[in-house]
């Protein structure tokens, strides 16, 4: 393997790769520490070698260390450290002083146990900096977290959309119907929403759908779920409260969108909205029969004159 | 006077592997066992004066037989060849009575050995 | 290219052959744990790339329950992928065990990395020794905790047809902790593999 080449070029080679390579005994005295070593720690070979490591580096993991040194001469076997479990062994800089980002260097390691030429036995420690590969993998998380969080969001409003709505709604009946508690489900339609849209045109109408969905955000608890159900039509899950408790809420949401016009450009919109509520009992089958009874109450509201709160009841 | 030997191994291949470093001279009488089970069937049938056990096996392991040599009072010379090279488990088949304890891979001079140094077999 | 499987005395010698490899394996996690290991009888047999995953999930006996995985890969004149299969409850055992100091983050992660790369080493490199083959490591990493078995084996486009899958099992004496080793090498080894076993073979 190496025949062409002297001591020295394996040295010199050893010294230059861009690898961290240091060796130690089992006490963890320094019998090698190369250029990247130095380079990155600013400790140079004749100051650590001959020396305990940690005298130097009293932030390394000690106890930890010295058990892998140990553990790798006791097996004779390879052993490895990887930045996702161990983000670094020696804290050194990274190497983007410039485009940043991150705080350290990331660091895989390798533990290789070998036999010195006078029979003592070493282990060799290989560094390599990973830095770049943690910050793409964490980039990509992010913009998977990120793509996730949008995908559950209604793009104009902000707020929940349907489908996520409905998979919360899920989760949370099942649990009701397992340890018991109270849910309800409040469905909400603004009041001729399409004559809106029509005599001030659809920025209004957009402008209309966000200011409601503020208003209710602004009155509604961090445990409530809004979403937007479709249209001008939003779904309000109500966690741990009753007919009662959710006719108030309701109420009061009918309240703040009739008591106050939306102003758009010169225009002065006066807005309304028909809202349904349905409690969760025993019997009732799924997350789809709380939404159904809901929309039933909400469509007798809308016959009922609009701008009215309606529960739903057996005979609707 | 042949001596019956009993070589018990799951593994046709290790039973074979024995049967070829058995000392040439040595006049012995063989009978192979698959598992723990037949092992014990065939000492209680007299066909072990001497043992080559294996450790790993299906049915009943290898200190499932040494228990059942025990619990049934076989008298035999039993000795243990296995991969299994926990100290542990050299020292639990030692105080289950087995005599010697021979580690895989074995060869013809690591087994005449053993035999050797349990006294049941003489290199002269 | 089409590999013929290995023949029955193949296999039984490679059975043999991966029992002393597991018994050194077995050897290393004692020493390690300073607890006693129970062996299993290793099971060898061919799969393909469709019924893979349903034939690990029988090795290891309900698939249904979840586990956690590493992967670890190995090279040179053998190369193939192997998986370590944890039960559960057995990785908060190995923490006791190992006395890892449970404030250190990620302990128990990296302490499958550990475990793992030590078994898969020890008894991947007791066969390859056996049979003269020379044999390196990737590093080892972290498939998944706490997940069912299709997802831990999951891969995309698997790129072969027919693989040699080699498990083995480890369980502690005391405790419920238990590792299946599930080791698949290539088609593209298996020539050396079966010159390795016939030189073995006629060791003997």
């Amino acid at each position: 393997m190496t025949a062409a080449l002297g001591d020295n070029s394996l040295g010199f080679i050893i010294d230059r790769v861009d690898v961290g390579i240091l060796v130690v005994t089992e006490d963890l005295e320094v019998v090698l520490w190369n250029r990247f070593m130095e380079a990155n720690s600013k400790v140079p070979a004749e100051v650590i070698v001959g020396t305990n490591l940690l005298e130097s580096f009293p932030d390394l993991p000690g106890k930890w260390l010295q058990k892998k040194v140990r553990s790798v001469q006791l097996l004779n076997n390879f052993a490895f450290t990887s930045w996702q479990q161990r983000p670094y062994l020696f804290h050194f800089r990274h190497h983007r002083p410039i485009t940043g980002g991150v705080t350290h260097m990331y660091q895989n390691c390798t533990f290789i146990p070998f036999e010195g030429g006078g029979g003592e036995s070493l282990v060799c420690i290989t560094l390599f900096d990973v830095t770049d590969t943690a910050i793409s993998h964490r980039e990509v998380q992010q913009a998977h977290a990120d793509l996730e969080e949008l995908s559950h969001r209604d793009p104009l409003t902000g707020i929940y959309n349907r489908r996520y709505m409905e998979a919360e709604l899920d989760k949370e009946f099942q649990r009701v119907a397992r340890y018991g508690g109270k849910l309800s489900v409040l469905f909400l339609d603004l009041d001729f929403f399409k004559k809106v849209n029509d005599t001030y045109g659809h920025q209004a109408g957009d402008q209309v759908l966000i200011e409601v969905t503020q208003r209710i955000t602004a009155i509604a608890r961090g445990t409530d779920c809004l979403a937007r159900y479709g249209g001008e039509e939003f779904a309000i899950m109500l966690p741990e409260t009753d007919t009662v408790g959710g006719l108030i809420f309701a109420n009061r949401v009918r309240e703040v969108i009739e008591k106050t016009p939306v102003y758009y450009e010169e225009h002065t919109i006066a807005v309304t909205a028909s809202l349904g509520l349905s409690e969760y009992v025993e019997g009732t089958k799924s997350y789809d029969a709380l939404l159904d009874q809901s929309d039933k109450a909400l469509y007798v509201a809308k016959k009922q004159g609009r701008n009215r709160v309606v529960c739903f009841l057996p005979e609707m | 006077m042949s001596v019956a030997l009993l070589i018990v191994d799951d593994s046709g291949f290790s039973r074979k592997a024995m049967l070829k470093s058995i000392p040439e001279g040595w006049d012995v009488n063989i009978t192979q066992a698959a598992n723990g089970e037949e092992a014990l069937e065939a000492l209680r049938n007299g066909l072990g004066e001497v043992v080559l056990l294996d450790l790993t096996m299906p049915v009943l392991d290898g200190f499932g037989v040494l228990e059942g040599i025990r619990d049934e009072g076989l008298t035999t010379k039993v000795v243990v060849v296995s991969a299994d090279i926990q100290p542990k488990a050299k020292f639990r088949v030692m105080s289950l009575g087995a005599l010697a304890f021979l580690q895989k891979p074995f060869n013809k001079e690591s087994l005449a050995a053993t035999l050797a140094e349990c006294g049941v077999y003489s290199e002269d | 290219m089409k590999i013929e499987p290995l023949n029955e005395e193949e296999n039984e010698i490679l059975q043999e052959v991966i029992n002393i490899g597991m018994g050194q394996a077995g050897a290393s996690l004692a020493k390690l744990l300073d607890v006693f290991v129970n062996l299993s009888v290793p099971r060898v047999s061919w799969v393909n790339d469709e019924d893979f995953v349903t034939q690990v999930g029988q090795m290891v006996e309900g698939s249904g329950e979840h586990w956690a995985g590493v992967r670890q890969a190995f090279y040179n004149q053998l190369e193939g992928e192997a998986f370590a299969i944890y039960g559960a409850n057995g990785c908060q055992q190995l923490s006791g065990l190992m006395g890892y100091d449970e404030s250190e983050g990620m302990a128990q992660e990296e302490l499958l990395l550990d475990v793992t790369n030590i078994l898969i080493g020890a008894c991947l490199m007791g066969v390859a020794k056996q049979i003269g083959k020379q044999l390196d490591f990737a590093a080892p990493n972290l498939v998944g905790i706490d997940k069912p078995l299709t997802e831990l084996l999951y891969s995309r486009d698997r790129e072969w047809d027919q693989c040699l899958l080699i498990e083995v099992n480890f369980c502690l004496e005391e405790g419920d902790f238990s590792c299946h080793l599930v080791m698949l090498m290539s088609e593209a080894s298996i020539g050396q593999l079966r010159s390795g076993l016939i030189e073995f073979m006629e060791s003997y």
